[in-house]
């Protein structure tokens, strides 16, 4: 029983809980009830502790708008799936795990997603003929997300193999200032290239929403407004905290946590923000395949959905299993006085 | 940093890892808000989530300790007040405290009678 309690138990808080409830253990029955009791109250807490709402804002509203854009009968449907796809992606967010996946595994999942990337080419390179001339542009052009997104997680990979693992026995007040200091510059440099980046979106987009014409207006001009709220809310709130005075080690060390989690957030919305405009393209792909009567086209519109969808998750997954062992390791840093 | 204002329960959580001070873990912090809150029951669970909100407030931190045997290899997760924690709490107590004299003031000795029925009861 105990290894099923520990199975349900959030990884987060599976440490304290799993010992609270086998310090506290008297009789089986008396086990279970306890973990019956505080089970619920441990997801519900990890899955809003964890939950990234514009996240899951932005992952509704994409799905949503699929399904109703290819299914316009389906409304209601639409509505309930959307919520409970929500649903899980509140207790992934929960059961989020605390180290990265295998590199193993990531190297195998990021060459089978080549693989079929590679076939989605070369069945695109057939010469499947594309007679509208709006839509011709996306084909060949938005298809390249997807090896921009393994070759992005392909670097992730690489690049967090690299980083120095923050060491989990002891450090100085001064090491962890040090080390903190730095992580507040890298995020303030990753947030100033996202802004400048935005910004840069908006007038490209601006362009092609006046290019492409009234077709496109509505969600050209709506994706553009988020990423000008965003744009804004990285300038105004997108910035680590520098330092207090008067701060003592436990005190640097819950605002590196926090912070750690809340750019870790941060990072996770902007993926998906990145790649909506490429979502809104293959439904609009797709859309175009259902109301011609051309199923490849279709296909060709909601396997890249699918791909890219997958593949913004697992760089998540990848980039988040990193702030998680972070986040572990300071729980587990005791001071070292220097002498 | 703003003060936060607090619940009812988170008061009585803070106030117990304030008590607790250096061995302040979620079975003593159950055990002594399970204390603080008689007659009412206190679930473990509740605790937990009280706790991860107030972590996330940034009113308590948290660490966790070394694996102990008693624990099947776990180790505790200890929780300590921030300073914005111990603020908020003497906010709290002063707001508690004004609002005692004000009814005290109008209920007067039946008050007292009223505690001592509840105390009886429970």
């Amino acid at each position: 029983m105990e290894g099923v309690v520990e199975l349900l138990i959030p990884p987060a808080a599976r440490e304290a809980v799993a010992g609270d409830l086998r310090e506290l253990y008297s009789s089986p029955r008396q086990y279970g009830l306890a973990a019956l009791k505080a089970l619920p109250c441990v997801i519900a807490s990890q899955a809003r502790r964890n939950a990234n709402l514009p996240l899951l804002g932005l992952q509704g509203v994409i799905l949503y708008a699929s399904i109703v854009t290819l299914a316009p009968a389906w409304s209601a449907e639409a509505m309930l799936l959307t919520l409970l796809a929500l649903l899980v992606l509140l207790l992934r967010d929960a059961y989020q795990p605390v180290r990265r996946p295998a590199t193993r595994i990531a190297i195998l999942q990021t060459q089978g997603v080549s693989f079929l990337v590679l076939i989605y080419f070369m069945t695109l390179g057939r010469g499947y003929h594309v007679p509208d001339s709006q839509l011709s542009p996306l084909l060949i052009v938005l298809p390249f997300s997807m090896p921009l997104l393994v070759t992005l997680r392909a670097f992730l990979i690489l690049h967090c193999e690299r980083q120095q693992p923050l060491p989990d026995a002891e450090m100085t007040f001064e090491d962890m200032a040090r080390d903190y200091r730095g992580f507040a510059e890298r995020a303030r440099r990753a947030n100033g290239l996202e802004i400048v980046a935005l910004f840069l979106a908006m007038a490209v987009g601006t362009g092609l929403v006046l290019y492409f014409g009234p077709a496109t207006a509505p969600i050209g001009w709506a994706l553009l407004c988020l990423f000008a709220l965003a744009a804004a809310w990285l300038l105004l709130r997108g910035t680590a905290p520098a330092l207090q005075r008067m701060a003592d080690f436990a005190a640097l060390r819950m605002l590196y946590r926090h912070e750690l989690a809340r750019q870790g957030q941060i990072r996770r919305f902007m993926w998906w923000l990145w790649f909506s405009p490429a979502f809104a393209c293959f439904v609009a792909i797709a859309d175009h395949g259902l109301v011609a009567g051309r199923p490849v086209l279709t296909a060709f519109g909601l396997i890249p959905m699918a791909f890219t969808g997958f593949c913004i998750a697992a760089l998540n997954r990848e980039r988040g299993g990193w702030v998680q062992e972070n986040i572990v390791a300071l729980a587990l840093m005791r001071e070292r006085r220097p002498f | 940093m703003e003060s936060s204002s607090l619940g009812q329960f988170e008061q009585i959580v803070i106030a117990a890892i304030l008590a607790l001070g250096e061995d302040a873990y979620g079975v003593t912090i159950h055990a002594k808000v399970a204390e603080l809150s008689q007659p009412k029951k206190v679930s473990l669970g509740a605790v937990y989530a009280t706790l991860d909100r107030l972590e996330e407030k940034r009113l308590v931190g948290s660490w966790l300790s070394a694996p102990t045997a008693a624990r099947g290899g776990r180790s505790r997760r200890h929780y300590r007040l921030e300073k914005s924690g111990e603020k908020a709490l003497r906010e709290s107590a002063l707001t508690a405290r004004r609002l005692y004299e004000a009814i005290e003031k109008s209920f007067g000795e039946t008050l007292w009678k009223a505690k001592r029925n509840i105390v009886r009861q429970s």
